[in-house]
């Protein structure tokens, strides 16, 4: 899946899709699919492929409300957001403890085996395996803020409105959540 | 902890950041030089970031846009049942309270008009004494100026003129009276005439 710069080529494509182009749409999918999906499975675990589908159908009916111009991540991520946060919601799992293997947890666990090739293999660390345990049992609030910040790569500015929230509460859910990930990672630093 | 871990422990996530001035940075990482506890804090936090980055991308099945395809498609023949039976709704709905109101109006008009006649039978015998008594007020006052007017007649050449400014009179006399002694009644009930 090719990466759609937020540039001009997107702001057609999404005027294309607006218009109820559905090519243009499905470029929209190709191109944010893997990102929603990763969204999904960070903060859900299991099931995230049909909560990923269901964001991008809530993504469908809603690009009327969307401004043109803007970028479409913020959009797209509060979409994922609110939706995982029901999902989670509606599991009745609120935060996920610690190597838990409920339905949401043991994110570390889950993850789906990246295949058998021996490279692919060496990649999952100890440290790597640390952080996806530690991120399954941080409470979603701060998990969330992670995701979009170190495993997407938003802006403050685009978290702050993907998730609806001031710029300062965005920074101090990022500096906790990362305080929260040093503390389980010390043990692995070497002093 | 030691004051300068105090002081720079909270630029370690503004280091994390990358928002950290060139000499803010010097000075942590020069103390981290020297303080193990700060300096594990600052490792922590650099592999916690680049661990994040690292993460395996968990990719979405080959099926993933035909899926969402459907799922478009599905959402809308749902949604266009569901706007059929809110049509549907809407004139089953209307039909039934239709049909409620005029029930309701024949079962209840027939004691609303009852009620509404008894209220007005009510006020009509209520004020009917009291016209009766204003009249006959009204009559003794016009009985007793009668015979004024007769004199009067008798006495001038102009009797029948007299006669007809007698009976003229008569109203406005009595509209006298009454307003004289709603007047009175008035000032008697005056606080500072009671007292
Ligand atoms: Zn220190």
């Amino acid at each position: 899946m090719q990466d759609l710069a937020e540039t001009q080529e997107e702001s057609a494509i999404i005027a294309a899709a607006r218009a109820g182009d559905e090519d243009a749409f499905a470029k929209i999918v190709d191109a944010y699919g893997r990102r929603v999906f990763s969204y999904c499975w960070r903060m859900c675990g299991r099931g995230a492929e049909d909560l990923a589908q269901e964001v991008f159908v809530k993504l469908y009916f809603a690009l009327g409300q969307f401004e043109p111009g803007r970028a479409l991540s913020p959009f797209l991520f509060r979409i994922a957001h609110n939706h995982c946060l029901d999902a989670l919601r509606r599991r009745r799992v609120p935060t996920v403890p610690l190597e838990s293997d409920s339905e949401c947890g043991g994110l570390g666990a889950r993850i789906p085996d990246p295949g058998p090739t021996p490279a692919e293999s060496a990649k999952r660390s100890e440290v790597g395996r640390a952080v996806d345990k530690a991120m399954g049992s941080l409470p979603p609030a701060y998990r969330s803020v992670l995701v979009m910040r170190h495993v997407e790569g938003l802006s403050y500015e685009e978290i702050s409105e993907a998730l609806n929230l001031p710029m300062a509460t965005v920074k101090i859910r990022i500096h906790r959540g990362r305080e929260k990930l040093q503390q389980m990672l010390r043990p692995l630093v070497s002093t | 902890m030691a004051n300068a871990c105090k002081d720079l422990r909270p630029l370690i996530q503004d280091a994390l950041d990358g928002e950290l001035a060139e000499g803010g940075l010097r000075r942590l990482e020069a103390h981290a030089a020297e303080c193990r506890s700060c300096a594990a804090e600052l490792a922590a936090g650099r592999l916690a970031v680049a661990a994040l980055a690292e993460l395996p991308a968990p990719e979405p099945g080959p099926g993933f846009s035909a899926a969402v395809a459907r799922g478009i498609a599905m959402a809308e023949v749902r949604r266009g049942l569901a706007r059929v039976r809110l049509a549907w709704a809407a004139v089953v709905g209307t039909c039934a309270i239709s049909a409620l109101l005029v029930a309701g109006w024949r079962v209840i008009s027939p004691a609303v008009l009852a009620g509404a006649g008894a209220w007005a039978w009510d006020i009509a015998r209520s004020a009917a004494p009291l016209a009766e008594a204003l009249g006959e007020a009204a009559l003794t006052i016009a009985r007793g100026l009668v015979p004024l007017g007769g004199v009067a007649a008798k006495l001038s050449w102009l009797g029948l003129g007299w006669l007809a400014v007698w009976y003229a009179l008569a109203p406005a006399v009595l509209l006298l009276v009454v307003v004289g002694t709603r007047t009175g009644r008035r000032v008697a009930r005056c606080p500072i005439l009671c007292a």
